[in-house]
Parts: C-alpha cells; structure tokens; sequence
C-alpha cells in the first residue's frame, strides 16, 4: 500500500511541464522564454523546441498588453501578484479567454526583467456566461418594450371604450337600460321585428308604381336586389348559419337598401313608400350597429383587463419587493369586485358575495389582489350567460370559509368546464395554456392567469384546489361525445395561511 | 349556380363575422364554416367545394390525429399551424392520415387567409403550390372574402374543347 502514495522526492522530481494548466515564463517584451504543453496546445505554438513566440502577438487588443504590464507592477509594488486576471487572446482567428496569475521577475537592481505565471483556458465558460449577460439584458430590453406597448395599449383601450360609451349614449332611444349585452334572444326577436318591417316596406316599394316608373326611378338590378332581399329578411335565420352573424349581415343589408334608396330618381314613385323604405333600413341598420357596438365594449372591458394582468405579471419581478403586510380577506376581495364591476355588468353577470369572513392573512396586497381578480375574471369569462331553463341570471359566487388556520377563498361559476384530465395533470397551470373548452365563443385570454394566482399563492405559502363538475349530475356519462357540451359547475379555492396576530 | 366555398377559421363566428355579412346577403355563395382542423376534413371529405379558404392557426377539434399532432407541438395554435398541416394532407397526402385526401381538390381549389406571414410560410405554400395569400391585417375591407374567393375562382384552369 505504502508504494503508492506520491513520496517528496516526486514533487521535487516533478517536471513542471505536465501539469494540466498552462505555465510559463516570458520577457519583458513578452517573448516565451518557456512555456509548457497546455500553453503550447492553447497558442498553437510547435509541442517541442523552442516557442519562438512572443505573447504580445496574441493580444486580442495589442494596447491590453501594455495595461496588463502595468497592473502587474503595480501590484507588485504592492507586494500582490497578478491574479484571476481574464485576458482576451486570438489565435489565428479564434477567440481564447484565459485567467491569467502572473507575477513579475525582477533583477537585482529591482528593474522588471519579465514575468512567470500560469493561464487556464475559460473560453468556453466565458462565452457561456457572455451569452447569458446579453440574454439577461435583452429580456430587460423586452419586459421593458412590452411594458411600455402593453401601458400604451390600456390606455388606447380606455380611449376606445370611452368612445365606445359615447357611442351608445347617441344611440338613445335605445331598447335597453344599460350598456350589458343583450341576451342573444332578446337580440333574435328585435332583429326578427325589424327585419319583417323592412321587408314589408320594400314589398310596398314594388307596389308603388307601374313597372314603367319603377324603372325610371331604378335600374332592374337595383329592383332585383331589393326582391332578393325580402326573402332574404324573412328568412335570415335559416339563410345566416350562425346566429354571431346576424347582426352583421343584417346591418350590411340594411346599408345596401340605404344605398339604393340614395339612388333612387325621384318624381316616378311615391314619395311615402320611398321615405318608409329610408327609415326601415336605417332602423334596422340603427339596431345592428348598437347591438355590435355593446358587444364590442365589452370585448374591449375584457381585453383592457387581459392587458392589464399581462403587464402585472411581465413586470412582476422588476417591481420594488413591497412589505407584506396583514391584511384583510374581505377587503380584498371587496376590490377585486370593484376591479371587475363593470366586466361582469357589460355581460349581465351577477357576482353573488356569499359568506366572506372578516380575516387576516399576512400577504403582498398588489400581487394578491392580482391573483383573486384573475380567479374572479375566470370566474366571470368562463360563465355561460343563459340557459333557458334558468330563470336566474347568470352569475359568479365567492365564499370564504376557515379551517386548520387557513382561509379557503373559493370563487365558484355555472359555464364552461375545464376537462378532468386538464386538472388531473395540471396543465391548467402550465404558462400559456389555455383549456380546451375555454375557446369557444371568441373569449380572449392569455394562459397567464391561472399560472399567476397559484406563484403568487405558494410564494405566500397556500395552494390553489380546482374543482369542474357538471351542474346536473347523472345527465351524461363521461364517455359520452357531448359530456363536456353541458355546464359544468366549476370552483376555484384559494388557499392561504392566516396571519397569526 | 351558386359557388361552393368552404372558410376554416375559427374566429369566423365571432371576431371576423362581419366579414361573413356580403357572402351572405349577395345570395351567391353557398358557405360552410369550419372553426377546426376536425370538422374541415368532415366538409372536405363529404362536399366538393369551388374555393377553400385556409387560416394557419387552427384548433384541432375532436378528432384524435389532429388533437395528437396540436398536442406534440405544444398546444399552441400558433405553432401547431394546423392549416398548414391540413393543406399538406389536402395537396401532399400524408400516409399516416386515416382518410385519403379527397380527389377533386387541387391548389387551385385553396388559399390562405392567416395573421401569419413570414417567409417559412411562403417556402411552405409555395411547395403546396398555393397561390393565394391574403395576410390578416385589421384594414382590410369586409368584401375581403368575396375578393379572395374571386381570386381562387380565376385560378381555375379553362377547360379545353375536346379534351
């Protein structure tokens, strides 16, 4: 065993020229008075004889040499050697970053005379941490970009949606109290009335006057339209495949009939038919636009929210760390209700505030408001607003409850379900995703919220619970191709430790 | 005659209805809307079609080959690119597709109307040998579909006496 333990007379043996880093001695001009292997191998200098080189030519930057030198002395006059120091090199045209220690030799008159040290090859570890440097600074260039497009965004949506406001407000008379979307049979039959009104005024154009006079007053392709679109009126909802669509193609007809009505030569039909078709269309045309305007506004509402949340959570980690502080469960959520007031009333969704207790957990208030009004607004995007079995209007609920020293805030909706296997595996968590059901009919969303709520959650020491199950249980199987056709009573808990006072 | 289109989108009913109102309304135009990958093959297999109009980010729908290729890339629209996929099955075939592509279909038959519009894209419908593109932008006109339509209709080969 003894024999092979490295005795003293091996180290005082040892070559200097196999050690595994770089070692060498130059003049003062730099010129390699000796150097090992691995500084051969790195400079690409010949493995034997002579070097024959001199270390000043392989400066990336011929004036770093002259600095180097200086620092050395320097440091030496300090009685401290030149350590750690990163050089830049280039051999031939390759880049070569070593960590140089290097200390000067001096003669006996005490002048610098050149230098001995040893260098390690950190190319690679350099150009790594080079890279991330300049990754890092280009993701603070994006958050800071997308910051600042997303601030310019909110506040063009405010603009929008005030305008949007003001564009309701001409509608007056209007049929509706509020600015809420109407509920989309409501919306059928107003349409229904006014389509046949126009319908019928068009039939009475017709008959206004001989077909001598009526051509007078209109080209037969105009007339042949006008035909085409009372059956067309009469029929919308058998001709127009998807209900979405009736207000558009309505207004583009009622706008085509107002066009032609502009075309219309006067002095060959009477003039009452002629001014009732003019106020039918423009009735009808009236009736559409503010029914897509109400819809819009509150796609805007939603979008300005989605916006809002998307900025929150990009500069999340960019913001001074606020002191969490106690605060209370009912107050936040008495915000984040004011927060979504106006989403929930642009699509007549009732939040119901059930039994929320007066209690205190120990949180960040800006990030935990974040993170309820995200459930909250899921809550609210996510609910199906009618169901004609229903006689209550749609809704959202929210309810606190204590158990074990924590506070289950749970926010509860009748809608869309979220799939078993997406909470099962937890991709409604994922960043980005957004289930499978929560697509349809156009509602916007980023995949971020959830995501949020629950960093924000554990950061705070809770968790987040999903629950999806159909509203009437027993009605489909599982298996069935339409089990996830049907409304799903979904909850989404927030769990939170309570601050201890 | 009252020409067959087909538009797989599916923002069709929702964000871009108001480009649907002149196909409707002019009475010339028979249209079926597709809003995923899923129903499209239903159409394309089951009805012979004088336009399709493709959008690239589609969602899968319920069929499994389309959920499993949406879900390998991500379950993203945008990069699971569907309705490049589905033109790939329409013009290329794909062997691993149950369904043979239907036989009347031809490039002509097919243009892309998407938000997407980079030069991969381009490389992709050029090998398809799909001509019309028109770019999803928030200025266009809503006759857009009728002009696209048009555009697919008058790529249609002559047919040649006696041939």
């Amino acid at each position: 065993m003894t024999d092979k333990i490295p005795s003293l007379d091996q180290f005082e043996d040892f070559d200097f020229r196999e050690l595994p880093i770089g070692v060498y001695m130059t003049s003062l001009d730099g010129q390699f008075i000796v150097c090992n292997q691995s500084v051969r191998r790195m400079l690409e200098l010949p493995l034997e004889g002579s070097p024959n080189a001199s270390i000043e030519n392989f400066y990336a930057n011929p004036a770093d040499r002259k600095a180097a030198i200086d620092h050395a002395v320097k440091l030496a006059e300090q009685g401290k050697i030149f350590e750690r120091e990163i050089l830049h090199l280039k051999v031939r045209d390759r880049n070569l970053y070593v960590e140089d220690y290097c200390k000067i030799i001096q003669n006996s008159e005490g002048h610098v005379i050149g230098f001995v040290g040893c260098m390690v090859d950190i190319t690679k570890d350099f150009e790594t941490r080079q890279h991330e440097r300049e990754l890092r600074e280009r993701i603070e260039e994006l958050r800071f970009d997308i910051g600042r497009i997303l601030h310019a965004n909110t506040t063009t949506l405010v603009m929008v949606k005030q305008t949007l406001d003001a564009v309701v407000e001409a509608f007056e008379p209007k049929p509706y109290q509020d600015a809420s979307v109407p509920p989309a049979e409501e919306v059928e039959a107003m349409l229904t009335n006014y389509s046949e009104v126009l319908a019928s005024t068009i039939e009475r154009l017709t008959h206004s006057a001989d077909e001598e006079r009526r051509l007078k007053a209109l080209p037969s392709s105009y007339w042949n339209k006008l035909l085409g679109y009372i059956s067309f009126l009469r029929e919308f909802r058998e001709r127009i495949p998807t209900p979405e669509s009736y207000p558009a193609t309505l207004r583009n007809l009622a706008n085509d009939v107002g066009k032609i009505h502009s075309k219309i030569a006067p002095g060959y039909i009477p003039r009452e038919p002629t001014r009732e078709l003019q106020n039918a269309a423009w009735h009808l045309e009236r009736i559409t636009n503010l029914v897509e305007v109400l819809d819009t506004r509150a796609v805007v509402i939603q979008m300005d929210y989605t916006i809002h949340s998307l900025r929150e959570f990009i500069t999340s980690d960019v913001r001074e760390p606020v002191e969490r502080k106690s605060i209370s469960i009912k107050s936040l959520i008495d915000e984040c209700v004011k927060r979504l007031a106006e989403y929930a009333r642009s699509l007549k969704i009732d939040i119901d505030r059930k039994e929320v207790e007066d209690v205190y957990i120990n949180a960040s208030e800006r990030e935990m408001v974040r993170a309820l009004s995200n459930l909250m607004h899921n809550a609210i995007k996510y609910s199906w607003r009618r169901d004609p079995e229903r006689t209550k209007p749609a809704w959202v609920s929210v309810r606190t409850k204590v158990k074990d020293q924590k506070v289950y805030v749970e926010f509860e909706n009748w809608g869309v379900p979220i799939k078993r296997e997406e909470i099962e595996k937890e991709k409604v968590f994922e960043l980005g995703y957004r289930g499978e059901m929560s697509k349809d009919r156009g509602r916007l969303g980023t995949g971020i919220g959830l995501t949020d709520t629950r960093r924000v959650a554990v950061s705070h020491g809770g968790h987040v619970e999903i629950e999806s199950q159909p509203a009437v249980r027993g009605t489909h199987n599982e298996k069935n191709e339409n089990y996830y056709e049907q409304p799903f009573l979904t909850k989404v808990i927030m769990v939170l430790p309570l601050s201890r006072k | 005659m009252k020409t067959k289109v087909l538009w797989v989108e599916d923002s069709a009913r929702l964000e871009l209805r108001n480009l649907t109102g002149p196909i409707y309304i002019s009475g010339e135009y028979d249209m079926n809307l597709a809003e995923d990958a899923t129903t499209a093959v239903r159409y394309l297999l089951t009805k012979e079609y004088d336009a399709v109009i493709l959008d690239m980010r589609l969602p899968p729908g319920i069929d499994d080959y389309w959920v499993k290729i949406y879900r390998d890339k991500g379950e993203d629209k945008a990069d699971a690119r569907l309705g490049l996929e589905l033109a790939d099955w329409l013009l290329n075939g794909r062997t691993d597709f149950p369904s043979k592509p239907p036989i009347w279909i031809k490039p002509y038959h097919v243009g892309v109307f998407t938000v997407e519009n980079d030069p991969t894209l381009h490389t992709k419908l050029e090998y398809l040998k799909i001509k019309v593109f028109e770019h999803k932008v928030a200025g266009l006109l809503d006759t857009i579909l009728v002009a696209i339509i048009n555009r697919i209709k008058a790529q249609k080969p002559e047919s040649k006496n006696g041939m």
